[in-house]
């Protein structure tokens, strides 16, 4: 049973999709290999412009993944915190372990973008 | 909108019929089954017939028929019933990996109370394999009990088999025929079934009723104790209403038998081609002819089945992603793990259950819904896309 705001989300998630040529990307499988979920970012002079999602989850997880890349749009990547309860309030319910799993995606998303501009530095270098 | 049922195996809609025969003792004939006087005389021969008709239709006598609350109930009284009162004849009970929770779980909790139970494996299909009953059945066995047709596959084991192969060890034999009564003739003489657990609600009657039947001579503890109702087996005040709401359902499942499988076996099939030709990538779980034809249990590669199941439901269309009794569980359905689906099909299957009040139309409706559904949740699947392009690949 989902909240009315986690169906809302789900019946029209605005942020589903993938950017091309993300600065950041990565995918993340959960603990009981249930869900799959993938989060693209685009990545301006270290502002997240965009974020895409994409994801073979339960509604939940889906209305998840979309809050998350509503609320990263325009924050700083290397001073990016998310936590569960900003995201539970907007939700209506909460599962800390999905949360995290999805927060742990776009951290892994990040990385991937430092990581790539830490080998673009040494390249130049 | 108009909603579009297809979870008949979770649970069917009350008949009129039913309804209609219900109504007279719901507001008239309200006597307690036990008590002496005439409003309770008259209950209890409303009580009588009923159990009459259900016996009759699976060749059984009345005094071999218990009423309980539900199927899990008999099940239940069935799995620590025989084991408890045959306990001096041996500790060991064959069943399956793919019965109903009520059946494993009361084989779990006789496992905690010093009985050794065996699980047979299934093959992809559903079947259990005659040879491992065969390598496990020991003179120990006291009862095997297999299910008659899967809730979530609609497999049919071959009952009679079941039985000659439990009967040559001395065991008894118990099958859960809660999805295969009403669709098949089940002559428990003929089959050679010692016990059977059928239910109302499966059959388009109420709620809160079954029975199980036990063939006179098998020695069953009450797991339900109260007074002397259903012959001392099972304690509790007698569900009149329900009692002769679940015997009009039998009667009219019988007599309506032949023309309602032939309309479920077209109406599948129909179901089954068409989704085919509208949906790529799918796999139609346990196709073959030895199931019940409703009952279509289908993966969608890509596809996380709980969003799928969600987003037909918010169209109108109610399906399940398993037997109802575990669909809170976020776990991969026991019975999609014991046929051997791996995780990634296992978690993407949907299970459709067409009953005889479905139309074409319905169908018709349903299937626009499910290829619509299917299509958006794979336009940002994170599997789908890697998936298809790896199958491509691989040809």
């Amino acid at each position: 049973m989902y909240s009315n705001e986690v169906l809302k989300i789900f019946s029209n998630p605005l942020n589903a999709g993938r950017i091309v040529k993300a600065e950041g990307i990565a995918e993340n499988v959960n603990a009981d290999n249930t869900a799959n979920v993938e989060f693209s970012l685009r990545i301006e002079s270290n502002v997240i412009t965009d974020a895409k999602f994409r994801a073979q989850a339960n509604p939940y997880i889906i209305a998840v993944c979309d809050t998350i890349a509503g609320l990263i749009k325009n924050k700083k990547a290397n001073m990016l915190s998310l936590d569960e309860f900003q995201i539970k309030s907007s939700l209506g319910e909460n599962n800390p372990t999905d949360i995290q799993f999805c927060i742990d995606c776009v951290k892994l998303a990040v990385n991937d973008y430092v990581e790539k501009m830490a080998k673009s530095s040494k390249t130049k270098a | 909108m108009d909603k579009i049922y297809l979870d008949n195996a979770s649970t069917t809609s009350l008949s009129a019929e039913v309804l209609n025969a219900m109504m007279p003792v719901l507001t008239d004939n309200f006597g307690n089954t036990s008590s002496i006087h005439s409003f309770g005389r008259e209950a209890s021969a409303v009580v009588d017939a009923s159990r009459d008709l259900i016996a009759e239709t699976i060749n059984a006598n009345s005094n071999e028929i218990y009423f309980t609350s539900s199927g899990s109930e008999a099940n239940t009284m069935a799995i620590i019933g025989i084991a408890m009162a045959n306990r001096n004849r041996g500790n060991h009970i064959i069943t399956s990996k793919i019965e109903h929770p009520s059946i494993l779980n009361a084989c779990k909790f006789l496992e905690r109370n010093g009985y050794e139970v065996t699980y047979l494996d299934v093959d992809k299909n559903g079947f259990i394999r005659f040879a491992d009953l065969l390598r496990y059945i020991k003179n120990t066995t006291i009862l095997v009990s297999i299910m008659g047709a899967n809730n979530e596959l609609g497999t049919i084991q071959n009952l009679k088999a079941i039985a000659q192969t439990a009967h040559e060890k001395g065991a008894i034999f118990h099958t859960d025929a809660v999805q295969l009564y009403g669709n098949m003739q089940l002559d428990v003489e003929e089959i050679g079934i010692d016990a059977m657990t059928i239910s109302a609600h499966k059959i388009y009657g109420p709620k809160g009723v079954g029975c199980l039947y036990v063939s006179n001579g098998i020695k069953v503890d009450p797991i339900i104790f109260g007074g002397n109702q259903e012959r001392g087996k099972r304690g509790g005040t007698t569900n009149t209403a329900g009692i002769v709401g679940f015997a009009k359902a039998c009667e009219i499942a019988n007599r309506d038998m032949r023309t309602n499988n032939h309309k479920l076996r077209e109406l599948s099939e129909y179901f089954v081609s068409k989704l085919t030709e509208m949906v790529e990538n799918i796999t139609i779980n346990a196709n073959v002819r030895q199931k019940l034809p409703q009952i279509i249990s289908v993966a969608f590669t890509g596809v996380d089945g709980e969003s799928l199941l969600t987003k037909l439901d918010l169209n109108g269309v109610a399906v399940s992603t398993g037997s109802a009794c575990t669909s809170n569980s976020l776990a991969v359905s026991h019975v999609m793990s014991a046929i051997g689906l791996k995780n990634d099909d296992a978690k993407s299957t949907i299970r459709f259950s067409l009953g005889k009040n479905n139309s074409y139309e319905e169908i018709d409706t349903a299937l626009n819904i499910i290829k619509k559904s299917v299509d958006e949740l794979r336009a940002y699947s994170s599997t789908y896309s890697a998936k298809t392009r790896k199958r491509k690949g691989d040809k």
